[in-house]
């Protein structure tokens, strides 16, 4: 994950990657163009518009100091606002950079770049058809057959790889325990950490590493902006949110959302899950609520990600011209 | 005391760890879909040399360890401690048994070593990778015999034990490595 100082001015990627690139972003870019959908350039300085507990901004300040917003970590109020606005678009897309705070590593750097697309009147089927049509089509015009498609329930993978009920389960400690999972300081893990822990450090590395793999039944505690709906697991009834992940191998691709329509509601879980309501753009992101968004599903498709597992790439530095290690 | 934040983590940071000072090897950021993010480290207790797995919230601190690590001399051992100096500025230190451990079968009077300090007071003795050594006890050689590629024991004048080629005399100079604690060659003198 280090490079030699010396090396640094050079780009991560090789230009056949950087090739493979571009071609991916054109060929997302025709792919939605030809349904008739928008792209969109949504505002990259906002001010902070993240109703994300987990996700730190970049902060933007004027050259005397005073704040000046933040970097988009996600271009979801604007695309919704313009929904909204404009309820006849059959789609609309953004497909740019996005920021993250402190977010690198080996699969992640701070700056990255987001495919999200809001499919007007569309179901979460619709929105995972979509998802995997992308993959697919990426995989030929880079030249690999297409992958395996595998579906799995949520529950169902952490009753198989964690032997547990993710949904009513006190043993999610222990479980972690199990894996040689240590976590320091454990005492203010809520039921939500010790989940996402155990997905990505035993589940993920589980996954079929020649397949796509769609995930769903992600509990309602775990999608702000997603529809919940009541299903069944295992004879007992559970709450769980319009939500589902693509992984490419045990790579996190794709998050996807049939997307929470209710002003009221909304208003009510962004309250519920600690996030700030105060700044303009999401008294503004509200108001649009109120005024109506069609029904819709949104997908956010992390490009480079994509591009990671296209190649092989065992590290993001690797597909992209200058990440953060070498900027 | 200065403390690092998970997002300073890096290889070769030195922080306190239950108590112990301890060495990041590794720091993997993990953030699961849109959930907390965490740092799965592996880290190596300097103390006792064992390398664990732990996992840190993003955001946690952990304390610096007051950790040098320094090249010294080896003077002498009067069986309950170790003396070194600082070559450069003649100061002595001592180390204990414990903290020299297994190197102790490498030290040789005037050689250089790593010597690790926490707080000042040595924890950790590293010989140099390759030593020159007098064997004091061997099986009698069979001269001549340097094709069959036997090996026997050969205990050295420092205490190691390193397996040598059947033509090893007695009072012979070796060159060995001290990270793998085999026999390279002989030493003319």
């Amino acid at each position: 994950m280090t490079n030699p100082e010396h090396e640094c001015w050079r780009p991560g990627a090789s230009l056949h990657t950087l090739r493979q690139r571009a071609r991916l972003k054109r060929l997302l870019r025709e792919t939605l163009d030809a349904r008739d959908w928008l792209e969109i350039d949504a505002p990259v300085l906002t001010d902070s518009p993240d109703f994300e507990p987990n996700i730190a901004l970049f902060r933007a300040t004027l050259p005397d100091g005073t704040p000046a917003g933040s970097l988009h970590s996600s271009p979801e109020l604007s695309m919704k606002r313009l929904l909204c606005a404009y309820p006849d678009l059959p789609g609309a897309y953004y497909l740019g950079p996005v920021f993250r705070a402190f977010e690198a590593g080996r699969r992640h750097n701070p700056e990255f770049t987001m495919l999200e697309w809001y499919d007007n009147g569309a179901m979460l089927e619709t929105a995972i058809d979509t998802t995997i049509t992308l993959i697919q089509a990426a995989r030929e015009a880079v030249g690999l057959s297409p992958a395996p498609v595998e579906r799995h329930e949520y529950g169902v993978l952490f009753r198989r790889h964690c032997a547990l009920d993710p949904y009513h389960a006190d043993t999610l400690a222990q479980a972690a325990g199990q894996h040689g999972i240590d976590v320091a300081d454990a005492a203010d893990m809520t039921r939500d950490d010790w989940l996402d822990l155990l997905m990505s450090l035993v589940i993920e590395p589980r996954l079929d590493p020649a397949a796509v793999t769609v995930v769903t039944g992600y509990p309602a505690s775990q999608a702000a902006m997603a529809r919940l709906e009541t299903t069944r697991f295992e004879d007992r009834a559970i709450h769980t949110a319009a939500r589902f992940e693509v992984f490419g191998g045990g790579l996190e691709l794709a998050n996807g959302y049939h997307e929470l329509v209710d002003p009221d509601e909304q208003a009510r879980r962004l309250g519920a899950n600690g996030a700030q309501q105060s700044s303009p753009s999401q008294q503004r992101f509200l108001t649009a609520l109120a005024h109506g968004l069609p029904d819709c599903s949104g997908v956010a498709l992390g490009v480079d990600r994509l591009l990671m597992w296209l190649t092989g790439a065992e590290d993001i530095d690797a597909v992209l011209p200058f990440s953060a290690r070498r900027v | 005391m200065a403390t690092y934040s998970t997002n300073e983590f890096r290889a070769g940071l030195k922080v306190m760890l239950d108590g112990d000072p301890a060495n990041i090897v590794e720091n993997e950021f993990v953030k699961p879909g849109k959930g907390q993010a965490f740092s799965r480290v592996k880290i190596k207790n300097l103390k006792t040399g064992k390398t664990i797995e732990r996992t840190f919230k993003s955001g946690d601190s952990l304390e610096a360890a007051d950790i040098h690590e320094q090249e010294m001399q080896y003077l002498f051992s009067d069986g309950e401690e170790w003396h070194f100096m600082d070559p450069e500025s003649f100061e002595q230190i001592m180390a204990t048994n414990e903290a020299v451990g297994d190197s102790s079968q490498w030290l040789k009077e005037q050689d250089m070593c790593q010597v690790t300090l926490f707080n000042g007071v040595p924890i950790q003795v590293l010989p140099p990778n390759h030593v020159e050594l007098k064997v004091v006890e061997t099986d009698p050689g069979l001269r001549g015999d340097t094709a069959t590629g036997g090996t026997k024991p050969a205990t050295l004048e420092t205490g190691a034990v390193v397996k040598v080629p059947l033509f090893i005399e007695e009072g012979e100079m070796l060159r060995c490595d001290t990270r793998t604690g085999e026999y390279l060659s002989r030493v003319k003198t």
